[in-house]
């Protein structure tokens, strides 16, 4: 038998394959390793690269040449490529957010774009250290509302929390939003309707009155009545009362007119708002009174309850309402009182947009209009509220409610007459009331208006009232006392200026913002009453820049700022006082609590006011805004 | 009959003399390279586990906006001190935007010789909620920072060694919080 040989050369080829897997696999472990750690070192070296980038951009939008930046330099600033820094290279990208936000993407190459090992981008964003406000709206004018007379024009939007009050030939040609007020609150009520009641047709039911107890203690703003008439008759003089040992007293607490004009022959919830709602107590006995004069053809007829179910109250009438005795009626007048809220209104302007508020009255409205109440206006366009009387609507109108108007496209109602209808009358249909526009904030903040205050303190403290009679450079300063820039004078704003006191622009005077300002705008404020005699002259610093002048001062009586004949181009805000502007004046942009606008005067809007920069001097600069760095490869 | 031929007892003993002579070459040749495998294999693991440790490091310290004194995972507190750290990290979307106001945090920690990166994200965030085993050798952990308080730091270092089949290594890492307000 043949011996088999070999057995060692296997067994060693068996122990060297082995061998040499596990050399095999060290050698690529140690390899991986090696690799990872070498590239980890070389992330870190690109990573640097593009931090580098990263401060360069900052240091570029600081800076007032562009010698070192790729040209361009400062708010302009608009990157730089292949820019070589140690053994790399990085890439800068500016993306603008806004004009006060720029973001920066660095990204650095090691040790070459056409030969890379490593590369690391970062991103992060900065502003420039300046305060922001966007002006919005050409006005914006707080509860105090919006005053127009005698030709004077807004050229753009306008916001109000308060009425907007027009006369002849006042105008706004954009859009003019009108806050909705507060909700009206239902108090007293009293609905059961079993019985009717005339008055004002024979003696001695002319005048009638029902009694009622708020539950809350606040101002009454409206009554409603649920009433119809016949004929024609005369309107009805509401007053609310006070009570006189059971009866109806003689103290008038307001009064207000429900127009004959606006009630149909059929019943309906006739409103009555009060220009000047009195304050009720709760628990106290008041009575609305019902004035009116006796027609036998032409009289009212109000709902009641015949077995005067109303516990807290009761109705009566008498012949003349203050001179004539009274007489229990046994029934309860159906009516509703609403205290507290606010309601607000349009009334007697041209707006060239269009108009949305609770109530808009005696307006020319080109655009679309919506409200709660439209009463005698024009609508060029679409209209949309809960109630529509006396007007016209060019396009279509969707209204709960419509009487004694034209509309000439469709109209979408529940009840509607006497109104003309070119198109498709859906009527009867659900509707439900356009939502009002909400009261809105300043666009500058108390905080803002703070930090502005320390601004110019922190450049020092004038005592005592400050005059100038030369030209003169200022600010940032405050200034104890009285600023009064005597005419034809030149004062440079080179810093925020702070007036503790009353600020005098006197004929001809002229504010100058320094240029360093560059974009920027400036600001003066003071705590009392800024005058602006004629031809004042206020020049930015460039484009973008305005100048803007604040009074803190608070009067519902006292105008916080006053502008006369001829005087352009800045802003003006008084967000707890008034602002009258009269005589030609021209503005780019007024907030107030209270607007009065005369004789020709003018706001004339500028779009770039929607987002404007103040700064507190000519050192605002960027810099990193922390929360936004990181690394994106 | 032909004479059968066989080894002589010399002949016998050079041959299992030359065997045991080559079995003993070759076995400390293979225990040699066994035990040089091992060693070499610990010590790149112990590279890969403290590169991976300087890069997650690094990626949590420098983006995150402060040191959070606290948190508690799936059941776990946890709390910033000399060996445990929690970065609030700005949280992004999916564009890779940083979405204002709304954090991730990420906790670095050990237990026994294990070391973990959780990560607790937001649900609006893009990062995702892991928890990552990054080293299995850690003996030490201690981390840094420039101020008394741990949340009030604005720099920050950790410091890892590890230990395993009589190789060790270690590592320091330092980073600024770059979004930290200070």
């Amino acid at each position: 038998m043949k011996q088999p040989k070999g057995q060692i050369l296997v067994i060693v080829n068996i122990l060297t394959s082995v061998l040499l897997i596990y050399s095999l696999a060290l050698v690529n472990l140690t390899i991986t390793a090696r690799n990872t750690e070498k590239n980890e070192d070389l992330k870190i070296i690109s990573k640097n690269i593009a931090e580098a980038g990263i401060e360069k951009a900052v240091w570029c939008f600081n800076q007032t040449e562009g010698s070192n930046c790729g040209g361009t330099y400062g708010s302009s600033y608009a990157g730089e490529s292949d820019i070589i820094f140690e053994e790399g290279v990085y890439d800068i990208i500016i993306t603008s957010i806004d004009s006060s936000t720029k973001q920066i993407e660095s990204t650095g190459y090691y040790p070459a774009k056409t030969k890379i090992l490593s590369k690391s981008t970062i991103r992060t964003k900065i502003t420039t250290d300046s305060d922001r406000a966007s002006f919005i709206y050409g006005a914006l004018v707080g509860e105090g509302g919006l005053q127009m007379s005698n030709n004077s024009i807004i050229n753009g939007s306008i916001y109000s929390n308060g009425d907007v009050i027009g006369t002849s030939n006042s105008q706004i040609t954009g859009d003019a939003y009108v806050a909705g007020g507060t909700a009206l609150i239902s108090d007293q009520e009293y609905t059961i309707h079993d019985d009717d009641f005339i008055f004002g047709k024979t003696n001695p039911q002319v005048d009638i009155a029902q009694s009622f107890i708020p539950g809350t203690s606040d101002v009454l703003n409206k009554i409603s009545l649920y009433i119809k008439k016949v004929g024609g008759p005369s309107n009805i003089n509401i007053r609310i009362l006070n009570d006189s040992g059971g009866l109806p007293g003689n103290t008038t607490l307001a009064s207000a007119t429900l127009n004959s004009s606006l009630i149909s022959t059929n019943y309906s919830w006739g409103e009555i708002s009060f220009s000047s709602p009195p304050s009720l107590n709760a628990g106290t006995k008041y009575w609305i009174l019902l004035n009116t004069s006796r027609n036998s053809s032409n009289y009212w007829i109000i709902g009641v309850d015949a077995f005067d179910g109303y516990t807290v109250g009761t109705m009566t009438y008498s012949q003349d309402w203050d001179d004539d005795p009274w007489y229990s009626s046994g029934n309860d007048i159906n009516f509703k009182t609403w205290m507290g809220g606010l309601i607000t209104k349009i009334d007697s302007t041209n707006i060239g947009g269009s108009a949305y508020a609770y109530r808009i009255d005696n307006s020319t409205i080109t655009g679309n209009a919506e409200g709660h109440e439209i009463n005698q206006s024009t609508i060029g366009q679409d209209a949309f509220s809960n109630s529509i009387i006396n007007s016209t609507i060019s396009w279509n109108a969707t209204s709960t409610n419509i009487e004694n108007s034209t509309v000439g496209y469709n109209l979408w109602c529940e009840t509607y007459s006497n109104t003309d209808v070119e198109g498709i009358n859906f009527c009867p249909i659900s509707i439900i009331p356009p939502e009002l526009p909400g009261p809105i904030d300043m666009s500058i903040s108390d905080a803002l208006i703070a930090d502005w205050k320390t601004n110019a303190e922190d450049g020092g403290i004038i005592e005592g009232n400050k005059t100038i009679s030369t030209d003169t450079s200022l600010g940032p300063v405050k200034i104890n006392g009285n600023l009064t820039i005597d005419g034809g004078t030149t004062l440079t704003i080179t810093g925020t200026i702070y007036v503790t006191g009353d600020i005098l622009f006197n004929n001809n005077a002229i504010l100058q913002l320094d240029s360093s300002y560059g974009s920027n705008s400036g600001v003066i404020m003071n705590d009392g009453i800024i005058t602006i005699e004629n031809n004042v002259v206020f020049d930015e610093a460039g484009a973008g820049s305005n100048i803007l002048l604040l009074s803190s001062f608070a009067s519902q009586s006292i105008a916080a700022i006053q502008v006369n004949n001829n005087s352009t181009s800045a802003i003006l805000s008084a967000p707890y006082g008034i602002i009258e502007i009269m005589n030609n004046a021209s503005l780019k942009q007024v907030e107030a609590y209270l607007l009065k606008l005369s004789n020709n005067a003018i706001i004339q809007y500028e779009s770039g006011l929607s987002d404007v920069n103040f700064s507190s001097g000519p050192s605002g600069g960027w810099s990193k805004i922390k929360g936004t760095w990181q690394i994106i490869e | 009959m032909k004479k059968r031929s066989g080894m002589t007892l010399i002949e016998i003993v050079i041959s299992m003399s030359i065997f045991v002579v080559a079995f003993m070459v070759i076995s400390s040749l293979f225990i040699y390279h066994t035990k040089l495998f091992s060693l070499q294999e610990s010590t790149g693991s112990l590279k890969l586990q403290k590169a991976l440790f300087s890069k997650r490091f690094r990626e949590s310290a420098e983006p995150a906006k402060a040191i959070a004194p606290s948190i508690t995972l799936n059941g776990s507190p946890y709390i910033s001190s000399s060996s445990t750290i929690i970065f609030q990290i700005p949280a992004i979307n999916e564009s890779d935007e940083i979405i204002t106001g709304i954090y991730d945090y990420i906790v670095i920690y050990r237990e026994n010789t294990d070391l973990f990166i959780e990560t607790d994200a937001d649900s609006l965030s893009q990062r995702k909620d892991i928890k990552q085993k990054i080293a299995n050798t850690a003996t030490n952990l201690i981390f840094r920072y420039d101020t008394d308080s741990p949340t009030d730091a604005s720099f920050v270092s950790g410091y890892l060694k590890m230990e395993g089949n009589n190789a060790s290594d270690e590592i320091m890492i330092s980073a600024y919080l770059r979004n930290k307000t200070r």
